[in-house]
C-alpha cells in the first residue's frame, strides 16, 4: 500500500493543480484596476420614428436629436447606417460609420473595471455606456499577454512579440504597430488612445495583408468574426459575420479581409470571433452570435469597441 | 544473474509497456475526439499528446523488457520518470484543450517544468546506478 501512497498523493496533486487551472482560466474572477469612470457629456433622445434611445437626459447638457430607425443612426455628429450582405455563403452587417470627432469612437471594459474572468455580453456592456453601435472587442481577458490600451489608459503593457496590434490615436487614425517592436507606454506617448490586440491585420493601405504563414487554427477556418477599419479620417466600418451554422458558414480571415477591401477600407484589423462576434445597435443585438451553431446567444466577453457620447 | 531475476522484471516490464500503450491509444482517442469538436480548430499539442506515453512509455518500457534484470531502473527512478511522462501527457492535452478553445493560461508551463524534471531526475538516477554498476 505504501508503495502506492506516493503515487496517489501525486496524482491527487496533478489533478488538484489541473482543476485550479481551468478554474483560474474560464471562472475566478480577478478585478485588477477599476476603469476612470467616464461620464457621458450628453445623452441622446431619439426623435422622428421607432425607438427612442436613451433616457431623458438627467444632466442640464442639451439633449441630441436623432433620426433612428432600425438600420440608421443620424445626428449632427454621428451618421450610422447598417447593412447586411451576403458574401462567401456568409451573412456579413457591415455598420458604415462617420463621425464629426473621434473621440465618439470609444472602448469600454465588462462592468467598467479591467480583470481575467470579469465578462458580460457585447450588449450589457454597450447599455452600460450607452453606445448607439458596438462591437465585441478583443476579449483581452482570455489571454495573459497583449497590450491593452482603452480610453487613453494602459492596463497591460506585457506584449508577445511580433503581435501586430491596432493603434487608434487621438486624432481617430488606425495605424498598425507590432507588440515587442514599441512598447504601449511608447505608443501612448505617442498619441495612442486605443490599442487593440487580436489580429491579423486584415488591410493595409487598401491590400490584402493577411499573412501567409503563422496563422491560427481559429484564423484559417471558417468562424464568426468581428472587424473593424477606417475608410478615411472619421470613417469607419464595423462588420461581423455570422458562422457555424447551415446558413452562414463563417469566413477565414482572407475572406473577411477581401471583403473589407471591396467597402473601400484602408486599415482593417481583426477582433475577436468565434462566439465572441456581436454588433450591437439602437438596442438590439444585429447579428446572430452563437458558439456551436445551434444556440444563438452573445458569449460575455472582456470589452467593446463602441461609438456614443 | 539469476533466472527468477530476469522472470520476475521482464514481464513486468512488459506489463508496463502494454499498459503505456493503452494509455497511448486514449490519448490518441481522447485528442482527435476533443478536436472534432473544435469547430474546425487543431491542436498540435491536443494531437500529439499520445507521443509522452507513447516514445516515453511503452517504448522505453518495451525495451527494458528485453534486457535483464540488472537493466531495470530502481524504484525511485521509475517512478519519477513515469510521474514525469503523466505531466507532460496531460499537460500537453490541458494546453491543447485551451488553444482550441481559443484562450490560454501561463500556468500549463507548470506542466512542461514539473514533468520535463522530474522525468530527467529518474533518467539521472538511472544513469547513476548504471554507471556505478558498471564500476562493479
Amino acid at each position: 500500500m505504501k508503495k502506492y501512497l506516493w503515487g496517489l498523493l501525486y496524482s491527487l496533486g496533478l489533478a488538484v493543480f489541473t482543476v485550479y487551472l481551468l478554474l483560474d482560466t474560464f471562472v475566478i474572477a480577478r478585478v485588477y484596476v477599476p476603469a476612470p469612470e467616464e461620464v457621458p457629456e450628453t445623452k441622446v433622445t431619439g426623435e422622428m420614428l421607432d425607438i427612442g434611445i436613451g433616457d431623458t437626459p438627467e444632466t442640464e447638457a442639451e439633449p441630441i436629436s436623432a433620426m433612428v430607425t432600425d438600420s440608421l443612426y443620424v445626428d449632427e455628429q454621428i451618421a450610422i447606417e447598417i447593412t447586411r450582405h451576403r458574401w462567401d455563403n456568409s451573412d456579413v452587417y457591415v455598420a458604415d460609420i462617420l463621425l464629426m470627432s473621434p473621440e465618439y469612437l470609444k472602448t469600454a471594459l465588462a462592468k467598467g473595471v479591467y480583470g481575467k474572468n470579469v465578462t458580460q455580453t457585447t450588449s450589457e456592456i454597450a447599455e452600460a455606456n450607452g453606445a448607439i453601435l458596438a462591437v465585441n472587442g478583443d476579449y483581452y481577458g482570455s489571454r495573459d499577454s497583449g497590450y491593452v490600451l482603452r480610453n487613453g489608459v494602459v492596463y497591460r503593457a506585457a506584449g508577445k512579440r511580433g503581435r501586430d496590434v491596432l493603434v487608434i490615436g487621438e486624432d481617430g487614425v488606425f495605424s498598425i504597430g507590432q507588440e515587442g517592436a514599441v512598447t504601449v507606454k511608447a505608443m501612448q506617448s505617442a498619441g495612442a488612445r486605443h490599442v487593440l490586440s487580436f489580429g491579423p491585420v486584415l488591410l493595409k493601405d487598401g491590400e490584402v495583408a493577411v499573412p501567409a504563414r503563422g496563422l491560427s487554427g481559429h484564423a484559417t477556418k471558417r468562424n464568426p468574426r468581428t472587424a473593424i477599419g477606417m475608410v478615411e479620417e472619421l470613417h469607419y466600418v464595423f462588420v461581423t459575420v455570422d458562422g457555424r451554422t447551415a446558413k452562414s458558414a463563417g469566413l477565414t480571415v482572407q475572406s473577411l479581409a477581401k471583403f473589407m477591401a471591396t467597402l473601400g477600407v484602408q486599415t482593417a484589423y481583426n477582433l475577436d470571433g468565434g462566439g465572441s462576434a456581436a454588433m450591437f445597435f439602437n438596442g438590439q443585438v444585429v447579428n446572430r452570435p452563437t458558439y456551436d451553431g445551434k444556440v444563438i446567444e452573445e458569449r460575455k466577453v472582456s470589452d467593446i469597441v463602441y461609438i456614443g457620447y | 544473474m539469476s533466472t527468477s531475476g530476469i522472470d520476475r522484471v521482464r514481464p513486468r516490464a512488459a506489463v508496463v509497456a502494454r499498459r503505456y500503450l493503452c494509455a497511448a491509444a486514449f490519448s490518441l482517442l481522447l485528442g482527435a475526439v476533443y478536436t472534432c469538436f473544435g469547430n474546425g480548430v487543431y491542436s498540435a499539442h491536443m494531437l500529439l499528446a499520445f507521443v509522452f506515453p507513447l516514445a516515453g512509455g511503452a517504448a522505453v518500457f518495451g525495451v527494458l523488457s528485453r534486457l535483464g534484470e540488472r537493466a531495470y531502473p530502481p524504484p525511485w527512478a521509475e517512478r519519477l520518470y513515469r510521474w514525469g511522462i503523466a505531466a507532460l501527457t496531460l499537460g500537453s492535452h490541458v494546453h491543447g484543450a485551451l488553444e482550441i478553445y481559443g484562450t490560454e493560461n501561463t500556468m500549463t508551463a507548470w506542466y512542461w517544468w514539473i514533468g520535463g524534471l522530474l522525468a530527467e531526475i529518474g533518467v539521472a538516477i538511472y544513469a547513476v546506478r548504471m554507471l556505478t554498476r558498471r564500476g562493479d
